[in-house]
């Protein structure tokens, strides 16, 4: 029962104390990291082995079960949340942005637990309302990101309902309608063409973090819930549903690479970058299970990526037009030029072990698929290319005789550093995505 | 003298049943859609919550359906606060006119001595459109849905067509979110009807008060200046 208490009320009640800190942005922040960082640990310990017997609760007559697959997203979860609030105390991200990201994390760690996943349904229904608060973080004026991001959830929750009862009552003569409606439902949920319209907005108005927090972690556990339907349900590979998501993921791929390249400016470049992982980790869906490790690896670097690009960006200050960084500032700019870059997937970059992946996984189905694939990465190589700003190196004269390093500039770059390492070894985090695969099997 | 019960209610209020209660429902939708006063809006989605609990009496325990019509009031209130606390929308009268600058007015179009904004004569032909579409779709037998009496079909289409043009036309957070509500009361009516889960409504119930809160909280946002609020 402690366990389901940390899970689910510990998160509640961190996020009440950092909201009676809220005038105090940075100690809200720490604390919050702080209280995640052991709700992480703790989750790690308790969380049983592969083979182990999943831990088991009856709530309301419905049945919540922690097993290997759901502590490991769970801690993954966790600790990435708590390592943003890091970095939220060192660049405050508004006023609700701390508060929100927690409170957040009960909802979305039901959504994965309950059972039968109708309810999990409502419980991402319930995380969107809160994650409105991550995305607009108390910012006054355009309400725009929020407001798409709830609608998109809004309008696939019918869809997960009537396709869970239809699940749940083994309603087998509506089959056909049944993984209609599941198609649509992730479609909308995975920012499936036409149901991107939420990602641009995002990227361009919300705080860098928030970015990271919706697209990365948020869409981790969201793409978990997905996967796990799908996995619990192996009749799907028999319908038309794998074909659909490949033809949706491949279409926002191709989307993805046209809008890039016709960017004008960093944050749209980079908003289509990220559009275009998301088309991979859908086309990934719809290989079947050996598209899981793919769709984890997938997911784990955009989080990686994301973080780097949003933080560079955010300290060059080229939010809304090209232009060049303050002389001197060479860090925001490597951070950014180099996230974006692993967010499309090139070589040397963490993105890439996922983004090939991906592309040999399409490969096998059709060699159009891939070509589909590496003409959209190509093209949103361009767009960011051709938007984000040039590093510019400060003439001897500009420099200070002794310049004092700052905790910023270390903070970027570990980070730096940390993608470097997963980019030069990707066989580590190529070994986690699969190991993480293999225990949901 | 005794206080009338859930039950006398019903019975006295019986003609509401069926379908003059999705005749209502689809006319809070019409004007939802056409009439964007917030005053009008609330009373609109306050009258959507009544007729949907007269058909929810036609699936559920009534006691659970008197919920339904509590959580929708509640709702209702919350956005009747956001309202009063926004001033209706209305920008306030000690603005500066670099404030005012940033308040983007709706052009408006005279009909005689009347002032309109240019949107509704659109706005009140594509609710008729969607009242004509609604209202032939949900009576052929191809679009019935499974196991829904024809008066709760014409309804849950009504709220989920309506909720989907609201969502659509616009993005100002109280009128968007009003056509989310509006799904969300389809997508309750019709699961509902199909599994009469008692941890499903409360869950349900709970998911649409903290949307309404959501809308709530991006609609003080986005009425609050950004000089005020920083």
């Amino acid at each position: 029962m402690a366990t389901l208490f940390a899970v689910l009320i510990a998160p509640i009640l961190v996020s009440a104390l950092t909201a009676a800190l809220r005038r105090w942005p940075r100690a809200a922040a720490l604390a919050g990291a702080g209280s995640v960082a052991l709700l992480a640990l703790f989750v790690a310990v308790v969380t049983p082995a592969s083979g182990e017997e999943p831990l088991g609760w009856e709530l309301l007559g419905r049945t919540l079960s922690l097993d290997a697959a759901i502590g490991h997203i769970l801690t993954l979860l966790y600790a990435g949340t708590a390592l943003l609030l890091l970095l939220a105390a060192l660049w405050p991200q508004g006023r609700d942005f701390t508060t929100a990201a927690i409170a957040a994390l009960a909802p979305l760690a039901l959504a994965l637990m309950i059972r039968p996943f109708v309810y999990g349904t409502v419980a991402l229904l319930a995380a969107a309302s809160i994650q409105v608060g991550v995305i607009q973080a108390g910012r006054a004026g355009s309400t725009r990101a929020a407001m798409h991001f709830l609608t998109v959830v809004v309008l696939a929750t019918p869809f997960f309902l009537v396709s869970g009862w239809m699940l749940d009552s083994e309603q087998l003569v509506f089959f056909r309608t049944l993984w209609r409606l599941l198609l649509a439902g992730s479609a909308l949920l995975l920012a499936g063409v036409p149901f991107h319209f939420w990602v641009r907005p995002l990227v361009e108005e919300a705080a860098p973090l928030a970015v990271v927090a919706v697209l990365g972690l948020g869409q981790l556990v969201t793409i978990t819930f997905v996967s796990l339907v799908f996995l619990e349900n192996p009749m799907f590979a028999q319908t038309g549903l794998p074909f659909w998501l490949r033809a949706a993921g491949l279409a926002t791929m191709a989307l993805a690479g046209v809008l890039a390249v016709t960017s004008t400016q960093a944050k749209r470049a980079v908003a289509y970058a990220a559009l275009l992982d998301m088309g991979a980790v859908l086309a990934s869906m719809g290989t079947g299970g050996a598209g899981l490790p793919v769709v984890l690896l997938l997911v784990l670097a955009r989080t990686l990526s994301l973080a780097l690009v949003m933080a560079g960006l955010a300290q060059t200050g080229a939010a809304e037009e090209t232009q060049q960084p303050p002389a001197g500032r060479l860090w925001p700019v490597l951070l950014a030029w180099y996230g974006a870059m692993s967010l499309v997937g090139l070589p040397l970059t963490p993105g890439f072990a996922g983004r090939w992946a991906a592309v040999g996984l399409l490969g096998q189905q059709s060699p159009w698929f891939a070509a589909v694939a590496i003409a959209a990465i190509a093209a949103s190589a361009v767009g960011v290319w051709r938007t984000l700003p040039r590093p510019t190196l400060p003439s001897l004269a500009e420099l200070p005789e002794r310049q004092q390093v700052a905790l910023p500039q270390i903070i970027a770059a570990t980070l730096l550093l940390a993608a470097v390492m997963f980019a030069l070894f990707p066989a580590w985090p190529r070994s986690l995505a699969v190991s993480l695969a293999a225990l949901f099997v | 003298m005794s206080f009338p019960t859930i039950f006398d209610w019903l019975e006295r209020l019986a003609f509401l049943q069926g379908m003059p209660a999705a005749a209502v429902i689809v006319a809070a939708g019409a004007i939802l859609t056409v009439l964007w006063d917030w005053r009008v809006t609330i009373f609109a989605l306050l009258l959507q919550y009544l007729a949907s609990s007269f058909l929810y009496v036609e699936v559920l325990e009534p006691r659970l359906a008197i919920v339904k019509l509590f959580v929708g009031v509640f709702i209702c209130l919350i956005l009747y606060f956001t309202a009063r606390q926004t001033a209706w929308g209305q920008a306030p009268a000690d603005l500066s006119e670099a404030e005012t600058a940033q308040l983007q007015e709706e052009r408006r179009v005279g009909f005689g001595q009347y002032l309109t904004p240019a949107s509704v004569p659109f706005r009140f032909l594509f609710a008729l459109l969607v009242v004509v579409v609604l209202v032939s779709l949900s009576g052929r037998p191809g679009y019935q849905l499974p196991a829904v009496p024809p008066s709760l079909n014409l309804a849950i289409y009504a709220l989920v067509g309506f909720g989907v043009v609201n969502a659509g036309l616009t993005a100002e957070p109280l009128r968007r979110g009003t056509g989310l509500l509006l799904i969300l009361s389809g997508a309750e009516l019709f699961y509902n009807t199909l599994e009469q889960s008692i941890v499903m409504l409360a869950v349900l119930a709970g998911a649409n008060l903290m949307v309404a809160l959501a809308v709530s909280y991006l609609t003080q946002l986005q009425l609050a200046l950004p000089v005020a609020s920083d």
